[in-house]
Protein backbone atom coordinates (compact mmCIF):
# COMPACT_ATOMS: atom_id res chain seq x y z
CA UNK A 1 0.00 0.00 0.00
CA UNK A 2 1.42 3.43 -0.79
CA UNK A 3 0.80 4.64 2.84
CA UNK A 4 3.64 2.75 3.66
CA UNK A 5 5.62 4.94 1.27
CA UNK A 6 8.14 7.58 3.00
CA UNK A 7 7.05 11.09 1.82
CA UNK A 8 10.30 12.64 3.36
CA UNK A 9 13.21 11.20 1.10
CA UNK A 10 12.87 11.93 -2.44
CA UNK A 11 10.44 11.84 -4.27
CA UNK A 12 10.41 9.49 -7.86
CA UNK A 13 12.75 6.87 -7.08
CA UNK A 14 11.37 6.50 -3.78
CA UNK A 15 7.97 6.43 -5.44
CA UNK A 16 8.85 3.69 -7.72
CA UNK A 17 11.95 2.23 -6.13
CA UNK A 18 10.26 -1.35 -5.64
CA UNK A 19 9.56 -1.19 -9.81
CA UNK A 20 11.74 -2.18 -12.28
CA UNK A 21 14.56 1.01 -11.81
CA UNK A 22 15.13 1.67 -15.45
CA UNK A 23 11.21 1.56 -16.21
CA UNK A 24 10.58 3.86 -13.56
CA UNK A 25 13.15 6.02 -14.68
CA UNK A 26 11.87 5.87 -18.32
CA UNK A 27 7.79 6.57 -16.65
CA UNK A 28 9.50 9.44 -14.78
CA UNK A 29 10.93 11.29 -17.88
CA UNK A 30 7.96 11.07 -19.70
CA UNK A 31 5.88 12.15 -16.55
CA UNK A 32 8.24 15.32 -16.24
CA UNK A 33 8.27 16.33 -19.96
CA UNK A 34 4.54 17.16 -20.43
CA UNK A 35 3.22 20.70 -19.17
CA UNK A 36 0.26 18.19 -18.36
CA UNK A 37 -0.44 18.63 -14.41
CA UNK A 38 0.45 14.72 -12.95
CA UNK A 39 -0.56 13.87 -9.62
CA UNK A 40 -1.01 10.67 -7.23
CA UNK A 41 -3.02 11.02 -4.59
CA UNK A 42 -3.52 8.37 -1.45
CA UNK A 43 -6.76 7.82 0.20
CA UNK A 44 -6.44 9.90 2.69
CA UNK A 45 -6.40 12.53 -0.10
CA UNK A 46 -2.63 13.30 0.31
CA UNK A 47 -0.09 14.19 -2.36
CA UNK A 48 2.26 11.15 -2.83
CA UNK A 49 3.13 12.33 -6.39
CA UNK A 50 3.53 15.60 -8.34
CA UNK A 51 5.64 16.41 -11.33
CA UNK A 52 7.76 19.30 -11.51
CA UNK A 53 4.37 21.22 -13.74
CA UNK A 54 2.28 21.08 -10.29
CA UNK A 55 5.13 21.81 -8.34
CA UNK A 56 5.64 25.28 -10.44
CA UNK A 57 2.23 25.87 -10.66
CA UNK A 58 2.54 25.86 -6.70
CA UNK A 59 5.45 27.41 -6.25
CA UNK A 60 6.87 25.27 -3.89
CA UNK A 61 9.39 21.78 -4.03
CA UNK A 62 8.47 18.61 -3.08
CA UNK A 63 9.68 18.36 0.14
CA UNK A 64 7.58 21.42 1.00
CA UNK A 65 4.00 19.52 -0.64
CA UNK A 66 4.97 15.93 0.13
CA UNK A 67 2.08 14.15 2.15
CA UNK A 68 -0.26 17.17 2.18
CA UNK A 69 -3.99 17.60 1.30
CA UNK A 70 -4.92 20.24 -0.58
CA UNK A 71 -6.49 22.44 1.90
CA UNK A 72 -2.83 21.62 3.46
CA UNK A 73 -0.54 23.03 0.44
CA UNK A 74 -2.87 26.22 0.24
CA UNK A 75 -6.26 25.13 -1.51
CA UNK A 76 -9.57 27.28 -0.48
CA UNK A 77 -11.63 25.29 1.60
CA UNK A 78 -14.24 25.29 -0.82
CA UNK A 79 -12.07 24.31 -3.48
CA UNK A 80 -9.97 21.38 -1.85
CA UNK A 81 -13.44 19.89 -0.55
CA UNK A 82 -14.40 19.12 -4.00
CA UNK A 83 -11.61 17.40 -4.50
CA UNK A 84 -11.93 15.23 -1.22
CA UNK A 85 -15.22 14.31 -2.33
CA UNK A 86 -14.17 13.49 -5.93
CA UNK A 87 -10.96 10.91 -4.89
CA UNK A 88 -13.73 9.61 -2.20
CA UNK A 89 -16.42 9.19 -5.05
CA UNK A 90 -13.43 7.64 -7.90
CA UNK A 91 -12.17 4.98 -4.59
CA UNK A 92 -16.20 4.10 -4.16
CA UNK A 93 -17.27 3.55 -8.08
CA UNK A 94 -13.46 3.04 -9.05
CA UNK A 95 -14.83 4.96 -12.27
CA UNK A 96 -12.70 8.16 -13.25
CA UNK A 97 -14.18 11.54 -12.89
CA UNK A 98 -13.47 14.60 -14.95
CA UNK A 99 -14.10 18.31 -13.90
CA UNK A 100 -12.87 22.04 -14.81
CA UNK A 101 -11.50 24.80 -12.16
CA UNK A 102 -10.25 28.04 -11.95
CA UNK A 103 -6.79 28.16 -9.75
CA UNK A 104 -4.09 30.69 -9.76
CA UNK A 105 -0.96 29.50 -11.42
CA UNK A 106 2.08 30.82 -8.97
CA UNK A 107 3.55 32.63 -12.67
CA UNK A 108 0.58 32.84 -15.26
CA UNK A 109 -1.92 33.80 -12.56
CA UNK A 110 -5.54 32.55 -12.84
CA UNK A 111 -6.10 29.66 -15.27
CA UNK A 112 -8.78 27.12 -16.58
CA UNK A 113 -7.73 23.92 -15.39
CA UNK A 114 -10.07 20.40 -16.82
CA UNK A 115 -8.81 17.61 -14.69
CA UNK A 116 -9.41 13.53 -14.93
CA UNK A 117 -8.88 11.75 -11.73
CA UNK A 118 -8.72 7.90 -12.14
CA UNK A 119 -8.44 5.24 -9.85
CA UNK A 120 -5.14 3.28 -9.34
CA UNK A 121 -5.78 -0.50 -8.97
CA UNK A 122 -3.51 -2.61 -6.83
CA UNK A 123 -2.63 -6.62 -7.40
CA UNK A 124 -5.62 -7.46 -4.87
CA UNK A 125 -8.12 -5.31 -7.36
CA UNK A 126 -8.89 -2.78 -4.63
CA UNK A 127 -8.34 1.17 -5.28
CA UNK A 128 -5.01 2.08 -3.98
CA UNK A 129 -4.55 5.50 -4.65
CA UNK A 130 -6.04 7.66 -7.23
CA UNK A 131 -3.58 9.40 -10.07
CA UNK A 132 -4.66 12.81 -11.58
CA UNK A 133 -4.28 14.69 -14.67
CA UNK A 134 -4.68 18.47 -15.22
CA UNK A 135 -4.47 20.76 -18.12
CA UNK A 136 -4.11 24.15 -18.62
CA UNK A 137 -7.14 24.83 -20.87
CA UNK A 138 -7.23 28.55 -20.50
CA UNK A 139 -6.26 29.07 -24.13
CA UNK A 140 -8.69 26.81 -25.63
CA UNK A 141 -11.90 28.47 -23.79
CA UNK A 142 -10.64 31.83 -24.74
CA UNK A 143 -10.96 30.79 -28.55
CA UNK A 144 -14.03 28.93 -27.85
CA UNK A 145 -15.48 32.41 -26.80
CA UNK A 146 -13.88 34.51 -29.37
CA UNK A 147 -15.19 31.77 -31.74
CA UNK A 148 -18.59 31.89 -30.05
CA UNK A 149 -18.43 35.76 -30.89
CA UNK A 150 -17.54 36.09 -34.12
CA UNK A 151 -20.45 33.33 -35.15
CA UNK A 152 -22.35 36.23 -32.88
CA UNK A 153 -21.23 38.85 -35.23
CA UNK A 154 -21.69 37.05 -38.14
CA UNK A 155 -24.93 36.28 -37.50
CA UNK A 156 -25.81 39.61 -37.17
CA UNK A 157 -23.69 40.40 -40.18
CA UNK A 158 -25.73 38.19 -42.38
CA UNK A 159 -29.19 39.14 -41.33
CA UNK A 160 -28.44 43.08 -41.58
CA UNK A 161 -26.73 41.91 -45.27
CA UNK A 162 -29.79 40.08 -45.98
CA UNK A 163 -31.93 43.41 -44.75
CA UNK A 164 -30.00 45.35 -46.88
CA UNK A 165 -30.68 43.07 -49.79
CA UNK A 166 -34.33 43.63 -49.15
CA UNK A 167 -34.43 47.13 -49.22
CA UNK A 168 -32.02 47.67 -52.25
CA UNK A 169 -34.36 45.64 -54.47
CA UNK A 170 -38.06 46.48 -52.98
CA UNK A 171 -36.56 50.26 -53.22
CA UNK A 172 -34.75 50.01 -56.97
CA UNK A 173 -38.63 47.78 -58.03
CA UNK A 174 -40.86 50.61 -56.91
CA UNK A 175 -39.63 53.09 -59.09
CA UNK A 176 -38.15 50.85 -62.05
CA UNK A 177 -38.90 51.85 -65.35
CA UNK A 178 -39.51 48.01 -66.49
CA UNK A 179 -38.53 44.29 -64.97
CA UNK A 180 -35.31 44.63 -66.98
CA UNK A 181 -34.45 48.08 -65.90
CA UNK A 182 -34.85 46.97 -62.11
CA UNK A 183 -33.09 43.34 -62.74
CA UNK A 184 -30.26 44.92 -64.06
CA UNK A 185 -30.45 47.89 -61.23
CA UNK A 186 -30.88 45.76 -58.61
CA UNK A 187 -27.65 43.41 -59.57
CA UNK A 188 -25.64 46.20 -59.95
CA UNK A 189 -26.29 47.64 -56.82
CA UNK A 190 -25.49 43.80 -55.21
CA UNK A 191 -22.54 43.79 -57.04
CA UNK A 192 -21.24 47.24 -55.50
CA UNK A 193 -22.09 45.90 -52.22
CA UNK A 194 -20.04 43.20 -52.98
CA UNK A 195 -17.33 44.85 -53.72
CA UNK A 196 -17.27 47.17 -50.83
CA UNK A 197 -17.49 43.50 -48.46
CA UNK A 198 -14.09 42.68 -50.81
CA UNK A 199 -12.77 45.67 -49.53
CA UNK A 200 -13.64 45.48 -45.62
CA UNK A 201 -13.26 41.50 -45.66
CA UNK A 202 -9.39 42.03 -46.60
CA UNK A 203 -9.14 44.83 -43.63
CA UNK A 204 -11.25 42.05 -41.51
CA UNK A 205 -13.86 44.51 -40.90
CA UNK A 206 -11.67 46.85 -39.08
CA UNK A 207 -11.64 50.00 -41.73
CA UNK A 208 -11.14 50.14 -44.87
CA UNK A 209 -8.53 52.86 -47.29
CA UNK A 210 -10.94 55.29 -49.08
CA UNK A 211 -9.18 54.85 -52.25
CA UNK A 212 -9.79 51.21 -51.72
CA UNK A 213 -13.68 51.92 -51.62
CA UNK A 214 -13.42 54.56 -54.09
CA UNK A 215 -11.94 51.67 -56.86
CA UNK A 216 -14.34 49.41 -55.89
CA UNK A 217 -17.12 51.37 -56.68
CA UNK A 218 -16.35 52.74 -59.58
CA UNK A 219 -14.25 49.57 -61.30
CA UNK A 220 -17.28 48.86 -63.72
CA UNK A 221 -17.23 52.13 -64.99
CA UNK A 222 -13.88 52.85 -64.89
CA UNK A 223 -12.76 49.41 -67.60
CA UNK A 224 -11.70 51.04 -70.61
CA UNK A 225 -11.84 54.31 -69.41
CA UNK A 226 -9.58 54.87 -67.06
CA UNK A 227 -8.37 58.26 -68.34
CA UNK A 228 -12.07 58.98 -67.50
CA UNK A 229 -11.23 59.31 -63.85
CA UNK A 230 -9.42 61.29 -61.59
CA UNK A 231 -8.83 59.85 -58.33
CA UNK A 232 -6.93 62.52 -55.85
CA UNK A 233 -6.37 62.21 -52.09
CA UNK A 234 -4.32 61.45 -48.86
CA UNK A 235 -4.40 58.19 -47.08
CA UNK A 236 -8.05 57.82 -45.25
CA UNK A 237 -8.97 55.36 -43.17
CA UNK A 238 -12.66 55.04 -42.63
CA UNK A 239 -14.97 52.55 -40.14
CA UNK A 240 -17.04 50.35 -41.80
CA UNK A 241 -20.50 51.29 -42.14
CA UNK A 242 -19.36 54.71 -43.60
CA UNK A 243 -17.20 52.46 -45.58
CA UNK A 244 -20.30 50.83 -47.15
CA UNK A 245 -22.37 54.04 -47.27
CA UNK A 246 -19.80 55.74 -49.11
CA UNK A 247 -19.28 53.09 -51.64
CA UNK A 248 -23.16 52.84 -52.23
CA UNK A 249 -23.24 56.55 -52.29
CA UNK A 250 -20.48 55.98 -55.04
CA UNK A 251 -21.79 53.53 -57.20
CA UNK A 252 -25.67 55.25 -57.23
CA UNK A 253 -23.46 59.02 -58.81
CA UNK A 254 -21.01 56.34 -61.36
CA UNK A 255 -23.91 54.86 -62.56
CA UNK A 256 -26.44 58.20 -63.05
CA UNK A 257 -23.28 59.69 -64.64
CA UNK A 258 -22.90 56.87 -66.91
CA UNK A 259 -26.61 57.13 -67.99
CA UNK A 260 -27.50 60.73 -68.00
CA UNK A 261 -24.09 62.53 -66.69
CA UNK A 262 -20.50 62.97 -67.79
CA UNK A 263 -19.82 59.42 -68.65
CA UNK A 264 -22.59 59.20 -70.98
CA UNK A 265 -20.33 61.36 -73.32
CA UNK A 266 -17.10 60.70 -74.68
CA UNK A 267 -15.60 63.96 -73.65
CA UNK A 268 -17.15 63.72 -70.06
CA UNK A 269 -14.79 63.52 -66.94
CA UNK A 270 -15.51 62.73 -63.22
CA UNK A 271 -13.29 63.88 -60.65
CA UNK A 272 -12.91 62.09 -56.86
CA UNK A 273 -11.47 64.52 -54.31
CA UNK A 274 -11.01 64.09 -51.20
CA UNK A 275 -8.86 65.89 -48.42
CA UNK A 276 -8.27 65.62 -44.52
CA UNK A 277 -9.69 68.83 -42.01
CA UNK A 278 -9.72 69.89 -38.96
CA UNK A 279 -13.47 71.23 -37.58
CA UNK A 280 -13.27 71.58 -33.43
CA UNK A 281 -10.96 69.31 -32.16
CA UNK A 282 -12.39 66.70 -34.46
CA UNK A 283 -10.69 65.67 -37.74
CA UNK A 284 -13.44 65.42 -41.23
CA UNK A 285 -13.11 63.94 -44.70
CA UNK A 286 -14.16 66.05 -47.12
CA UNK A 287 -15.30 64.07 -50.45
CA UNK A 288 -16.20 65.93 -53.57
CA UNK A 289 -17.32 64.27 -57.00
CA UNK A 290 -17.21 66.37 -59.47
CA UNK A 291 -18.48 66.03 -63.59
CA UNK A 292 -17.29 67.69 -65.96
CA UNK A 293 -18.34 67.67 -69.83
CA UNK A 294 -20.91 66.17 -69.95
CA UNK A 295 -24.68 67.29 -71.11
CA UNK A 296 -26.39 69.47 -68.87
CA UNK A 297 -27.75 68.24 -65.95
CA UNK A 298 -31.61 68.58 -64.65
CA UNK A 299 -32.49 67.12 -61.28
CA UNK A 300 -34.33 63.72 -61.53
CA UNK A 301 -37.58 63.93 -61.66
CA UNK A 302 -38.41 60.68 -60.20
CA UNK A 303 -37.08 60.16 -56.58
CA UNK A 304 -35.43 56.53 -56.92
CA UNK A 305 -33.12 54.68 -54.58
CA UNK A 306 -29.75 56.54 -55.53
CA UNK A 307 -31.18 60.04 -55.14
CA UNK A 308 -33.18 59.10 -51.86
CA UNK A 309 -29.56 57.69 -51.04
CA UNK A 310 -27.51 60.59 -51.66
CA UNK A 311 -29.72 63.24 -50.29
CA UNK A 312 -31.13 61.78 -46.95
CA UNK A 313 -30.04 58.23 -46.37
CA UNK A 314 -26.10 58.87 -46.14
CA UNK A 315 -26.54 62.14 -44.05
CA UNK A 316 -27.49 59.14 -41.33
CA UNK A 317 -24.93 56.79 -42.05
CA UNK A 318 -21.50 59.13 -42.64
CA UNK A 319 -23.34 61.29 -39.49
CA UNK A 320 -22.03 64.49 -41.47
CA UNK A 321 -23.24 66.64 -44.21
CA UNK A 322 -24.05 65.62 -48.05
CA UNK A 323 -24.96 68.43 -50.77
CA UNK A 324 -25.87 67.03 -54.19
CA UNK A 325 -26.10 70.00 -56.62
CA UNK A 326 -27.26 69.50 -60.28
CA UNK A 327 -24.86 72.62 -61.76
CA UNK A 328 -25.37 73.02 -65.44
CA UNK A 329 -21.76 71.61 -66.25
CA UNK A 330 -22.47 68.68 -64.68
CA UNK A 331 -23.61 67.08 -61.18
CA UNK A 332 -21.48 68.07 -57.92
CA UNK A 333 -21.68 65.95 -54.93
CA UNK A 334 -19.63 66.62 -51.67
CA UNK A 335 -19.46 65.07 -48.28
CA UNK A 336 -18.57 65.83 -45.45
CA UNK A 337 -17.90 63.17 -42.79
CA UNK A 338 -16.69 63.58 -39.40
CA UNK A 339 -13.99 60.67 -38.84
CA UNK A 340 -14.03 58.16 -36.02
CA UNK A 341 -10.86 58.05 -34.34
CA UNK A 342 -10.96 54.29 -34.05
CA UNK A 343 -11.06 53.71 -37.14
CA UNK A 344 -7.57 55.29 -37.97
CA UNK B 1 -52.34 49.52 -31.70
CA UNK B 2 -50.25 52.49 -32.31
CA UNK B 3 -52.26 54.79 -34.37
CA UNK B 4 -51.52 56.21 -37.70
CA UNK B 5 -50.92 59.72 -36.68
CA UNK B 6 -48.60 58.52 -33.80
CA UNK B 7 -45.10 60.71 -33.95
CA UNK B 8 -42.71 57.59 -34.39
CA UNK B 9 -38.66 57.48 -33.35
CA UNK B 10 -36.93 55.21 -35.65
CA UNK B 11 -33.21 54.15 -34.49
CA UNK B 12 -31.31 52.60 -37.03
CA UNK B 13 -27.74 53.34 -38.25
CA UNK B 14 -27.78 52.21 -41.76
CA UNK B 15 -29.73 54.38 -43.96
CA UNK B 16 -30.69 51.87 -46.54
CA UNK B 17 -32.46 49.72 -43.70
CA UNK B 18 -34.28 52.95 -42.29
CA UNK B 19 -35.63 53.53 -45.63
CA UNK B 20 -36.99 49.93 -45.92
CA UNK B 21 -38.67 50.96 -42.31
CA UNK B 22 -39.47 54.45 -43.62
CA UNK B 23 -41.37 52.80 -46.81
CA UNK B 24 -42.88 49.65 -44.87
CA UNK B 25 -44.53 52.69 -42.38
CA UNK B 26 -45.71 54.73 -44.89
CA UNK B 27 -47.17 51.93 -46.48
CA UNK B 28 -48.91 50.79 -43.72
CA UNK B 29 -50.61 54.71 -43.42
CA UNK B 30 -47.94 55.77 -40.92
CA UNK B 31 -46.30 59.31 -40.73
CA UNK B 32 -42.91 59.78 -41.51
CA UNK B 33 -40.73 58.55 -38.97
CA UNK B 34 -37.81 60.58 -36.55
CA UNK B 35 -34.72 58.74 -37.63
CA UNK B 36 -31.42 58.56 -35.37
CA UNK B 37 -28.74 56.69 -35.38
CA UNK B 38 -26.93 56.74 -32.55
CA UNK B 39 -27.80 56.68 -28.82
CA UNK B 40 -26.83 60.43 -28.07
CA UNK B 41 -29.00 61.44 -31.21
CA UNK B 42 -31.95 59.31 -29.93
CA UNK B 43 -31.98 60.57 -25.99
CA UNK B 44 -31.57 64.26 -27.56
CA UNK B 45 -34.56 63.64 -29.91
CA UNK B 46 -36.45 62.17 -26.54
CA UNK B 47 -35.37 65.18 -24.48
CA UNK B 48 -36.70 68.02 -26.89
CA UNK B 49 -39.84 66.24 -29.16
CA UNK B 50 -43.04 64.36 -28.33
CA UNK B 51 -42.29 60.67 -29.24
CA UNK B 52 -45.50 58.11 -29.34
CA UNK B 53 -43.67 55.26 -30.17
CA UNK B 54 -40.03 53.88 -30.85
CA UNK B 55 -38.43 51.28 -32.84
CA UNK B 56 -34.53 50.53 -32.07
CA UNK B 57 -31.98 48.51 -33.91
CA UNK B 58 -29.95 47.05 -31.00
CA UNK B 59 -26.62 47.28 -32.39
CA UNK B 60 -25.75 50.87 -33.43
CA UNK B 61 -22.32 50.72 -35.44
CA UNK B 62 -20.81 48.92 -32.32
CA UNK B 63 -22.95 50.44 -29.07
CA UNK B 64 -26.15 48.86 -28.07
CA UNK B 65 -29.64 50.65 -28.22
CA UNK B 66 -30.68 49.82 -24.31
CA UNK B 67 -29.90 53.08 -22.87
CA UNK B 68 -32.70 54.42 -24.95
CA UNK B 69 -34.89 51.68 -23.88
CA UNK B 70 -34.42 52.24 -20.59
CA UNK B 71 -34.91 55.88 -21.17
CA UNK B 72 -38.21 54.92 -23.24
CA UNK B 73 -39.37 53.08 -19.92
CA UNK B 74 -38.70 55.52 -17.69
CA UNK B 75 -41.04 57.92 -19.93
CA UNK B 76 -43.39 54.91 -20.65
CA UNK B 77 -43.31 55.39 -24.07
CA UNK B 78 -44.14 52.36 -25.82
CA UNK B 79 -41.35 50.82 -28.05
CA UNK B 80 -40.18 47.68 -29.91
CA UNK B 81 -36.50 46.23 -31.02
CA UNK B 82 -35.76 45.45 -34.49
CA UNK B 83 -32.75 42.78 -34.87
CA UNK B 84 -30.41 40.39 -36.92
CA UNK B 85 -29.45 38.58 -33.13
CA UNK B 86 -33.27 37.47 -32.37
CA UNK B 87 -34.23 38.05 -28.73
CA UNK B 88 -31.39 35.66 -27.50
CA UNK B 89 -29.47 39.41 -27.41
CA UNK B 90 -32.05 41.54 -25.42
CA UNK B 91 -30.90 41.74 -21.10
CA UNK B 92 -33.24 39.84 -18.98
CA UNK B 93 -34.91 43.40 -17.77
CA UNK B 94 -36.22 44.25 -21.73
CA UNK B 95 -36.82 40.15 -22.09
CA UNK B 96 -40.78 41.08 -22.68
CA UNK B 97 -39.91 43.69 -25.05
CA UNK B 98 -41.38 42.55 -28.97
CA UNK B 99 -38.62 42.06 -31.40
CA UNK B 100 -38.79 42.04 -34.71
CA UNK B 101 -35.92 39.77 -36.39
CA UNK B 102 -34.39 41.37 -39.17
CA UNK B 103 -35.16 40.92 -41.99
CA UNK B 104 -39.04 41.10 -41.35
CA UNK B 105 -41.65 42.25 -44.05
CA UNK B 106 -44.57 44.47 -43.66
CA UNK B 107 -46.87 42.37 -42.20
CA UNK B 108 -44.77 41.71 -39.66
CA UNK B 109 -44.24 45.32 -39.11
CA UNK B 110 -47.98 45.62 -39.13
CA UNK B 111 -48.46 42.97 -36.19
CA UNK B 112 -46.09 44.20 -34.19
CA UNK B 113 -47.43 48.00 -34.36
CA UNK B 114 -51.01 46.34 -34.06
CA UNK B 115 -49.76 45.14 -30.44
CA UNK B 116 -47.98 47.38 -29.14
CA UNK B 117 -49.44 49.84 -26.22
CA UNK B 118 -51.89 48.01 -25.73
CA UNK B 119 -50.34 45.64 -23.30
CA UNK B 120 -48.47 47.07 -19.80
CA UNK B 121 -44.61 47.89 -21.02
CA UNK B 122 -42.18 46.52 -18.20
CA UNK B 123 -41.26 48.62 -15.72
CA UNK B 124 -38.42 50.86 -15.13
CA UNK B 125 -35.31 50.09 -13.10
Amino acid sequence: MLESVNFQRVRPVQFGQHRDPAAWRAYDALLQATPDLLYVFDLQHRFVYANDALLTMWGKTWEQAAGKTCLEIGYEPWHAEMHGEEIDRVVATRAPIRGDVPFDHQEKGRRIYDYIFTPVLGTDGEVEAVAGSTRDVTERRMHEQHLQSLVHELNHRVKNTLSTVQSLTRQTLDTAESLEDGNSKIEARLFALSRAHDVLTRENWRSADLRDIVAGAIAPYRAGAAQRFFLDGPPCRIDPKRALAVAMALHELASNAAKYGALSHDAGRVRIEWKLARTDEAEALELVWHETGGPAVEPPTRRGFGARLLERGLRKDLDGEVELTYAPDGLVFRATVPLDSSAQ
Amino acid sequence: MIATDAKILVVEDESILAMLLEDFLADLGYAMPTIASTVASAMSILDTQDIDFAILDINLGGEQSFPIADSLLERGIPFIFMTGYGAAGVPDRLQSVHTLQKPYGADALKQALQHSGSEAPPTAH
